[in-house]
């Protein structure tokens, strides 16, 4: 068991609730943290962070983007710069970003810096679309 | 002296006026409230956030080009935060009023001192007295958002970068309370670590050496530091946007009560016209009648 919170610069998500499982996607990949997980500080890449409640069967989902997680004796705290949960999606705008987002990757004249936002707002279209599916 | 038809037409015209102004009232009023609560929200993001940087840079001895450094800056690039609305007080005279005196008494302190405004107000401002500005963002969004701020922070990190400055200062109305607001003049780069620093020497406890960083600490520390200062731009702006409906806020009471008081002052006078005139005519019919009778 671990105290864990979610803010984000416009609310907070979840503060100070009692957790038995996260899963984090770390920028690495996903990273699963239990309870008794040693201090840890990573960033976040946009993805689908997962979490079980103490005495819930089922997890609890939501979409960030950049973010990062501290993991200390004390609990954990994400800071997400944004995080969308499950019934904030809107489905259609989704997947509108994300044939936006694939039309505009493959013009060729393409910037890097505009490469890498796309690319981002691809990850973001995805992660919202594979949270409802 | 102006006629009866005149004044109704006068009053009509302050009455309106004053409905206006009350309606902008309780617009200010609810937006206020939002944005009040905006700043609620953003406290536990942005406090965390100063602390995780200020806690690596103090266990880990990072150095970073965005950390403070004792030397004075140099190139200094000025922003200065107004909105692009008018009718709020005295809300956008004073922080450019402000920026002024700032801009002319340091002037000759750095070596490069330059401006850029968000709102239109203020460049408008500069512009009237001659001074022109490096880079401009107007027509905000009414709502402010962080992903506005973020696009700000870009910006001026843009600015920042490719001009060479080694500091950005931002001049702005701090939200007080409803009827007040401060001026602040606030360093947003270089990051000043330095007063959360001695906090955390004596009580290291929360943040351990053998922390797991992933990626390394100063790899980490750049990220950070880039999103804690388009955090601090979306607070200041968040607080220009709570003080600017206060200041509106204010400032439409007082029209309306003023729309109000002259109403009064019309009326008193119609009244008097219109009792005057009815004396008049008496006078003509009684004395008209009195000449007949003659």
């Amino acid at each position: 068991m671990f105290r864990f919170s979610l803010v984000t610069p416009e609310k907070k998500i979840v503060t100070d609730i009692e957790l038995e499982d996260l899963v984090v996607p770390s920028f690495r990949g996903e990273l699963n943290i239990l309870p008794g997980h040693s201090p840890l500080m990573t960033t976040l890449s946009t993805g689908i962070l997962k979490y079980k409640a103490k005495g819930e069967n089922k997890y609890s989902e939501a979409v960030i983007s950049w973010g990062y997680c501290e993991v200390s004796p004390a609990g954990v705290n994400v800071l997400a710069e944004t995080a969308e949960s499950l019934e904030e999606i809107d489905k259609e705008r989704a997947q509108e970003a994300l044939e936006e987002a694939k039309k505009r990757l493959t013009d060729p004249s393409l910037e890097a810096d505009q490469i890498h936002k796309f690319q981002r707002k691809l990850d973001r279209a995805r992660a919202r679309l594979s949270v409802i599916n | 002296m102006a006629n009866l038809k005149d004044i109704r037409s006068r009053i009509d015209s302050t009455t309106n006026t004053q409905k206006i102004t009350r309606a902008m009232k309780m617009v200010s009023a609810a937006k206020l409230r939002r944005a009040q609560q905006n700043i609620v929200n953003l406290r536990p993001y942005a406090t965390r956030m100063l602390q995780v940087i200020s806690d690596i840079s103090v266990t880990h001895r990072v150095h970073h080009p965005l950390l403070s450094t004792s030397s004075e800056p140099k190139k200094v690039l000025m922003v200065v935060l107004t909105s692009d609305r008018g009718l709020c007080g005295g809300f956008n005279a004073n922080v450019s009023k402000y920026a002024l005196n700032f801009f002319n008494e340091n002037q000759g302190k750095y070596d490069q001192l330059d401006l850029f405004f968000i709102g239109t107000k203020g460049r408008d401002y500069f512009k009237f007295r001659g001074i022109e500005s490096d880079d401009v963002i107007t027509n905000l969004a009414k709502e402010v958002s962080y992903t506005l701020a973020a696009k700000v922070a870009d910006r001026l990190m843009h600015d920042f970068s490719e001009g060479g400055y080694d500091s950005i200062y931002m001049i702005y109305n701090e939200f007080k309370s409803a009827i007040a607001q401060e001026i602040v003049c606030e360093t947003l780069l270089p990051v000043d670590v330095s007063n959360a620093t001695l906090d955390k020497e004596t009580e290291k406890a929360s943040f351990s050496q053998d922390m797991i960083f992933e990626p390394e600490p100063e790899e980490m520390i750049d990220e950070l530091l880039k999103k804690h200062f388009t955090t601090q731009v979306y607070r200041c702006m968040c607080e220009s946007v709570a003080a600017e409906h206060g200041a509106r806020m204010t400032s439409m009471e007082n029209a309306t009560n003023n729309a109000g008081d002259m109403i009064k002052k019309l009326t008193l006078t119609y009244n008097k016209l219109r009792q005057a005139s009815i004396t008049t005519e008496l006078i003509e019919i009684t004395s008209g009648a009195e000449a007949l009778k003659g």
